[in-house]
């Protein structure tokens, strides 16, 4: 089997796992697959996304990643080589051992401004757009989806605010586990629809502080 | 002639919702023991819900349908696939994706339903095991007592409810019907529009499970308009009964607040119908024949009984299978207010109007509860996307003296922030401010954001989003109505229902009513509307001039409450069925669900379906089946 393969079955028992992790009760084989050490590519690109979506790198990467989410972003990224080569323009651009306010800089220099003469440009924004929206989201949302509706501003576009495969900025979810490990439930304060793991009538109560969702390491 | 090879069943019950599932269960049990074939258009309840919820979590569009078979789009893996040709589904069904927006729902090729109407009718249905209760949001309110005296009491010249059909008649059936399905309420929250609990018991009455908990949302909005008045009635903020547990039920767990009730409650602590076809399998009585679409109802020499239903079927993987036919002691027909109107007209090969069709009334009087929705951000953060989707809302309008001049309301209050109201949240927010775009209004200036900039922008946003929805009691027409596609096939060779749907000038003034009232709590509660409604959308109809003669649009959703289709009546020739959900026309069939509400009041429909099947169950038994 294939790493790329052996990574995906990892992906798909994540939601199992996740729960006989926190439970205590994950085989050890099982543990010791999530367990491995990300490749100096995959760091990169989880501090990268640090930077991009304001969330702590130790959350987005933690040494034992159940959500994998990290991985699988990276290898949707890096599936065509157009993309690839953008990616690694971006990790030009960002200053990495670098202070936070440098890492910040360089971010807003990739994804703040466009300009339609220099298409390496464009393409290095709408690519960290994307890769800031499918941690968020767990979707996957093309950079050139995202360059023509930007280009167009839609103000007036109907169609395009609704329910419907041509309304919404065609996208598609990552993965169930993807899905549930979206950064925007953290943003919320909240749980994935559809999946929770929290109790009876917490909804009467306020939410624990948002400090303990950006930046709180999940327990293995 | 009787085939020996095949037996002659007690009951046969086309669907398997509630109303189906229902029945078959009453009947089966002990110690009646009746032999009970179902006949389910849809596929198989599935024996645990993990692809339902895989195929929920990988759906780009989660709307109601999005976790059931069969997949609305032709290439559910590819986002840009088109919506399947409803011409080539064996049991199609319509989709909230063939709403949203343009002229697809006027499109045949997306649209299952052919919509011939002023306005597009937006509720959809499952053809699937369970029925569209798969999907429900648990809301388990009765009727009001004027609900069934609309004509009495206010003068409205609408068809009546039959005799023997009443709040105080249907009580016991409401009691029972908590108790079948587990519904968590606290009866003193109930106590308003005339609702009486345990008249005659010595304890008086108690719900089956405590009341679930009001959201944070739902303290925050009560505390700020508790006893303000709207159409000089004192409002309140009561939680809602629903069959969600609070305890234990029925070997179900306890609510854990997944926001998930529709399309899917991951754990099943929100009651479903597939709680009770298990049950009613577990007797050993019933048999269900899923993927069986019924096409005809034959009748004897006379015309007075059915002898026989005849199915066509098809394969898993989608094929034509073979046809066959079924015959029973007593059929009941419990396909929902627009398949059920579909098989009686399809059966035209004995009478040429179709079957229990004397009066000429099925099809007509369709009816939902067009459903007002409004949406912005409260001043504070009230932490939505947590809990059950609703867990309260504002009754008090359901009942009043202004049903003389415009329709009633009910109030829904959501834990869903924006989620529907906009077409799909989290995700348009999200994008508008990573991407610069204002699909949600918020981001006018098209501004970007990135890093913990963006971190607190969103969770600003998202922390007190907010959403009302007002659904509206709808007045029976004819003219509103479901007939046979002339042209239009399903994937089965069978004729597609036809619906021809508009709102009468009552209707819109109730809508009027609604967005003043709205308005009106918007305003105590300061909160930021970002309502919109867009001049394209078929959705967005005219409001009669108010006061100062000013005429607003409003834009409607369906509630997804089909209603009227076969009404009640005592009068044979101008209702379909009697206060027994017998069919006037033929002594042994029964047409079950909201299809013979006479009119729909305000209340979800689904309880008063529960409380009316079990009492037409209780009649059957003591009568076409007394032994």
């Amino acid at each position: 089997m294939t790493d790329l393969k052996r990574r995906k079955v990892i992906a798909g028992v994540t939601g199992a796992a996740v729960g006989a992790a926190m439970s205590g009760s994950l085989p050890l084989s099982m543990l010791a697959q999530i367990t491995e050490a990300p490749s100096d590519q995959e760091t990169k690109f989880a501090k990268l996304s640090a930077a991009l979506t304001g969330f702590n790198f130790n959350l987005l990467l933690p040494g034992v990643d159940t959500s994998q989410l990290n991985h699988e972003i990276f290898m949707k990224v890096t599936e065509k080589p157009e993309r690839t080569s953008t990616l690694q323009e971006m990790f030009q651009i960002f200053p990495d051992p670098g202070t936070p306010v440098q890492q910040q800089t360089a971010v807003a220099s990739i994804v703040s401004t466009w300009d339609r003469k220099d298409p390496k440009q464009v393409a290095r924004c709408f690519l960290g757009r994307s890769i800031i929206l499918a941690w968020y989201l767990g979707a996957w949302y093309d950079p050139k989806d995202l360059e023509t509706k930007t280009y167009h501003k839609p103000e007036a576009d109907y169609a395009y605010r609704r329910y419907s495969k041509s309304v919404l900025i065609p996208h598609s979810v990552l993965s169930p586990s993807a899905y549930t490990s979206g950064l925007i439930w953290r943003v919320m304060q909240a749980h994935p629809m559809g999946y929770s793991n929290l109790q009876f009538g917490y909804w009467g109560e306020n939410p624990p502080d948002l400090k303990l969702f950006t930046d709180q390491i999940p327990v293995p | 002639m009787t085939n020996i090879a095949e037996p002659i069943y007690d009951v046969v019950i086309v669907g398997s919702g509630i109303a189906g599932a229902l029945a078959a269960f009453r009947l089966a049990k002990p110690p009646h023991n009746k032999k009970v074939l179902v006949l389910e258009a849809g596929e198989p309840v599935p024996p645990n819900i993990n692809e339902e919820m895989e195929r929920f979590y990988r759906a780009t569009a989660k709307v109601p349908e999005s976790a059931y078979k069969p997949d609305l789009l032709e290439n559910p893996a590819d986002p840009n696939s088109a919506l399947r040709d409803p011409a080539t589904v064996p049991a199609g069904r319509p989709s909230v994706l063939s709403l949203a927006g343009g002229d697809s729902w006027r499109d045949p090729k997306q649209s299952y339903l052919i919509q011939t109407g002023l306005v597009p009718f937006g509720s959809t249905y499952e053809r699937v095991g369970g029925g569209t209760a798969v999907h429900w949001l648990g809301t388990c309110l009765r009727f009001l007592p004027n609900d069934f005296r609309l004509k009495e009491r206010y003068g409205l010249d609408w068809h009546q409810w039959p005799t023997g059909i009443d709040y105080q008649s249907l009580e016991k059936w409401y009691c029972d019907a908590e108790s079948e399905i587990g519904v968590s309420a606290a009866v003193e929250d109930q106590t308003y529009g005339g609702l009486t609990f345990g008249i005659g018991s010595e304890k008086g009455y108690t719900y089956p499970m405590p009341a679930i908990p009001p959201s944070l949302t739902d303290k925050v909005v009560a505390g700020a308009i508790d006893g303000m008045a709207i159409e000089d009635i004192p409002i309140k903020v009561r939680g809602t009964p629903a069959a969600r547990n609070s305890q234990p039920y029925q070997n179900r767990r306890v609510c854990a607040g997944n926001t998930n009730c529709i399309p899917i409650c991951p754990i099943q602590a929100k009651y479903d119908p597939t709680v009770t076809l298990r049950a009613a399998q577990a007797t050993g009585n019933v048999t269900i024949q899923y993927r069986t679409v019924a096409s005809n109802i034959v009748l004897d020499a006379e015309g007075k009984r059915v002898v026989s239903i005849d199915y066509k079927t098809y394969n898993p993987d989608g094929t034509v299978g073979p046809t066959g036919s079924k015959q029973g002691k007593v059929f009941i027909i419990a396909a929902n207010a627009i398949e059920t109107p579909r098989l009686l007209l399809m059966s035209r090969t004995q009478l040429q109007r179709g079957v229990a069709n004397r009066s000429g009334q099925v099809g007509q009087n369709l009816m939902d509860h067009p459903f007002y929705v409004i949406w912005g951000l409260l001043p504070q953060p009230t932490y939505p996307y947590r809990g059950p989707l609703s867990t309260s809302g504002i009754e008090d309008l359901r009942d009043g003296e202004f049903r003389h001049d415009h329709a009633a309301f009910r109030v829904e209050m959501g834990n869903d922030g924006w989620n529907f109201a906009i077409g799909g949240d989290p995700n348009i927010t999200t994008v508008d401010f990573v991407d610069g775009l204002d699909n949600s209004s918020l981001n006018p200036t098209g501004k970007t954001f990135f890093g913990s900039d963006l971190v607190g922008h969103l969770r600003d946003i998202f922390t007190r989003q907010f959403r009302l929805g007002f659904l509206v009691e709808q007045q029976p027409e004819e003219k509103n109505r479901v007939t046979l596609s002339a042209c239009f096939k399903d994937g089965l060779g069978l004729p597609r229902p036809e619906v021809s749907y508009s709102l009468s000038e009552y209707t819109l003034k109730g809508l009027a009513a609604a967005k003043r009232a709205g308005d009106a709590i918007f305003a105590r509660l300061r909160v930021q509307d970002y309502t919109k409604n867009e001049e394209s959308d078929p959705f967005v109809v005219e409001l009669p001039p108010n006061a100062s003669g000013k005429s607003e649009r409003i834009r409607y959703m369906g509630a997804g409450h089909i209603i009227g289709t076969h009404r009640m009546g005592n009068d044979p020739t101008k209702s379909v069925v009697n206060a027994n959900q017998r069919t006037h026309d033929h002594e042994n069939l029964y047409l079950i669900g909201s299809g013979s509400f006479p009119t729909s009041a305000t209340a979800n429909p689904t309880l008063t379906i529960a409380a009316l099947t079990l009492r037409t169950a209780d009649w059957i038994l003591n009568n076409d089946l007394k032994t």
